[in-house]
């Protein structure tokens, strides 16, 4: 075990031996909890689980009374994006994660682009547009589907 | 149809009450409470009796206010009173058939019942529906408290034509019954709506209505 462990480790056991009480009339150090965010995940367990206690002592007072510091590690501790709530793709990824998806649409788009041309041709002789007037016709002068279909009042049909 | 469409009326209403109410609370969260702009902390807060009562009682009335017209129209749909002509759909795999018991026809001596089958890609002329036209179509006519009661023969169908506010599963073995009255004449379209094998979409539904006397007159033509 390196020293400066042995040091943090001897210093936990003598802070948890010490009344919580006294923890926390007294505000956290603020070299320990600044910019926690971008060192927490780094530090020693040990030095994490003095930060805890010495914060879970502190958070027995009412809220207001603790520093904006403290404030911000307690909230980043509970409920910060590290550990299993570490977003699984970095702020750097989104180019990664957008190549992926236009590859994965220009894929899907070839595939139908294919099968329409090569694969399902000749095409049914009612996709025309001779045959679909010819049926916008047929069902115009048949009243067909009043409700949702061609004889609506002011249709927008293929011929008006 | 007229009573679905109301109901559909109706539910919108609340539907679009409920989106503005959530629209207006998820972006005054966004707007008062976000990371640079909150005014207070709900830390403490644990228990909000009134919110509670207010977020329970809230959607039970949205509840019962939907549900009401809702059930008054389901069973309205449920009765069949005194219908003038019967027709029986029968569904097959993979086509409809149907019998109309009330006419005889002379020439034969045996009521009228017909199969109506698809019109394959071969068979269209121009201007035609592909894969919803059908070789024998229905006639009914109009202004007519028609009685339809749908079976099956083999697998479960569904006989549906939205325009005519029908959708009645075919069992087989058992009848299953509604009734319908068209206003105007016209031609309604619908399609087997249960998956029933491989040709389930061959089997489309074509209903044509016409005047009375037009629809008497043509009959024995089936």
């Amino acid at each position: 075990m390196l020293r400066s462990q042995r040091l943090i480790n001897t210093s936990v056991r003598r802070l948890q031996s010490t009344s919580l009480k006294q923890y926390a009339q007294v505000p956290i150090t603020v070299g320990s909890i600044k910019d926690i965010s971008t060192r927490w995940e780094r530090m020693p367990t040990a030095e994490q689980s003095l930060i805890l206690t010495k914060l879970k002592a502190r958070q027995t007072q009412p809220w207001t009374e603790l520093t904006p510091l403290e404030q911000k590690a307690a909230y980043y501790i509970s409920y910060g994006s590290w550990g299993p709530r570490k977003p699984e793709y970095a702020e750097g990824d989104v180019g990664k994660v957008a190549l992926g998806f236009l590859g994965m649409f220009s894929l899907a788009i070839g595939i139908f682009y294919t099968f329409t041309t090569y694969v399902a041709n000749p095409k049914p002789a009612s996709n025309s547009i001779e045959w679909q007037v010819a049926a916008d016709e047929y069902l115009k002068s048949k009243n067909a589907n009043p409700w949702g279909g061609y004889s609506q009042v002011n249709q927008t049909g293929l011929t008006k | 149809m007229e009573g679905i469409i109301e109901l559909h009326d109706n539910i919108m209403f609340y539907i679009l009450l409920i989106v503005v109410l959530v629209c207006w609370m998820i972006s005054s969260a966004v707007v008062n409470f976000n990371e640079y702009n909150n005014h207070f902390s709900m830390k403490y807060l644990n228990h909000g009796m009134v919110l509670e009562i207010v977020w329970t009682i809230f959607p039970c009335l949205i509840l019962l206010m939907i549900a009401s017209p809702s059930f008054i129209l389901l069973y309205l749909n449920d009765e069949v009173v005194l219908p003038a002509m019967t027709v029986k759909a029968i569904g097959y795999q993979w086509y409809w058939s149907y019998e109309l018991s009330d006419f005889l026809n002379t020439t034969t001596n045996q009521t009228i019942e017909f199969d109506s089958y698809l019109l394959n890609d071969e068979m269209l002329e121009l201007g035609q529906m592909r894969w919803l036209d059908v070789d024998t179509w229905l006639y009914v006519p109009t202004n007519t408290h028609i009685r339809f009661i749908i079976t099956s023969m083999d697998v479960i169908h569904d006989f549906a034509v939205p325009s005519l506010g029908i959708k009645i599963d075919a069992n087989p073995g058992r009848l299953n019954m509604t009734s319908v009255i068209i206003n105007r004449n016209g031609v309604f379209y619908g399609m087997c709506s249960e998956l029933c094998g491989v040709g389930h979409s061959m089997m489309p539904i074509k209903i044509e209505s016409v005047n009375v006397e037009d629809f008497l007159s043509n009959i024995m033509e089936y």
